[in-house]
C-alpha cells in the first residue's frame, strides 16, 4: 500500500530526494553538499485538514 | 527587539480547494553529529502544547529517542494516542535566536512536524498576520 506521506531532502530550498527512510540518504547529501543549506521536512500526501494539540 | 517573518504556505485541501499554514523553518542541534539539522515545514501551532517531530527526523538528532521521557499525546481525534518520547533539553535555533526547548520525538513516521508553545512560541511575541504571514519577535 503506498504511503501517504514521507520525507524530503532540500539543499538550498529544492528537493532533491523524497521517500519514506532519511536517515541514510540525510548524512550522504549533506557531505556531497559541503557550505550549502541541506535540510528535512516531513510531508503529507493527503488534502486533509490539520487539527493537533 | 528582532523580528523573523515566515509567509504562510498554500497546500491544497479538499474542502477548501486551498488552505493556507503558518510553516517555519527551525535547526535542532544533533547530538549524533554535532550538527545543527534544518528542519522545513514546520507547523507552528498555538495548540499544542509542546514541539512534536517525526521518528526519522527525531532519529537524525538523538541515537536512541526511547531515553526520553515516555509520554502518549492526545489530539482532537477521539481514541487517538500518539506515543512519543520528551526530551527536554534540546537546543534549538530559528534564525540566529538560540534556545532549549522540550521537544517530543514520536514513535511514528506518520505525524507531522509541529512547533508548539513549551518554550518555544511562547519565548516570542508570536504574531499571525492576515492569514499571510507569522512574525516572531523576541528579545535578541
Amino acid at each position: 500500500m503506498e504511503k501517504k506521506f514521507g520525507y524530503v531532502i532540500k539543499v538550498d530550498g529544492r528537493e532533491v530526494w523524497h521517500g519514506l527512510n532519511p536517515k541514510q540518504k540525510f548524512n550522504e547529501i549533506k557531505s556531497q553538499n559541503i557550505g550549502k543549506q541541506v535540510s528535512i521536512a516531513w510531508k503529507t500526501k493527503e488534502d486533509v485538514l490539520v487539527c493537533q494539540a | 527587539m528582532s523580528s523573523i517573518e515566515f509567509p504562510y504556505t498554500t497546500e491544497k485541501s479538499r474542502i477548501f480547494g486551498n488552505v493556507k499554514r503558518p510553516r517555519m523553518s527551525i535547526s535542532v542541534f544533533s547530538k549524533l553529529d554535532d550538527n545543527w539539522v534544518m528542519i522545513d515545514d514546520v507547523l507552528a501551532d498555538t495548540g499544542a502544547d509542546l514541539t512534536v517531530l517525526p521518528r526519522f527526523i527525531g532519529e537524525l538528532l538523538i541515537e536512541d529517542i526511547t531515553t526520553g521521557e515516555y509520554t502518549e499525546i492526545k489530539g482532537v481525534v477521539p481514541a487517538s494516542v500518539l506515543i512519543a518520547f520528551i526530551h527536554l533539553d534540546m537546543r534549538v535555533k530559528i534564525d540566529e535566536k538560540e534556545f532549549r526547548q522540550p521537544i517530543a520525538i514520536a514513535d511514528s513516521n506518520n505525524v507531522p512536524s509541529i512547533f508548539g508553545r513549551a518554550n518555544g512560541l511562547d519565548l516570542f511575541d508570536a504574531n499571525f498576520l492576515g492569514g499571510e504571514k507569522l512574525t516572531l519577535s523576541g528579545d535578541d
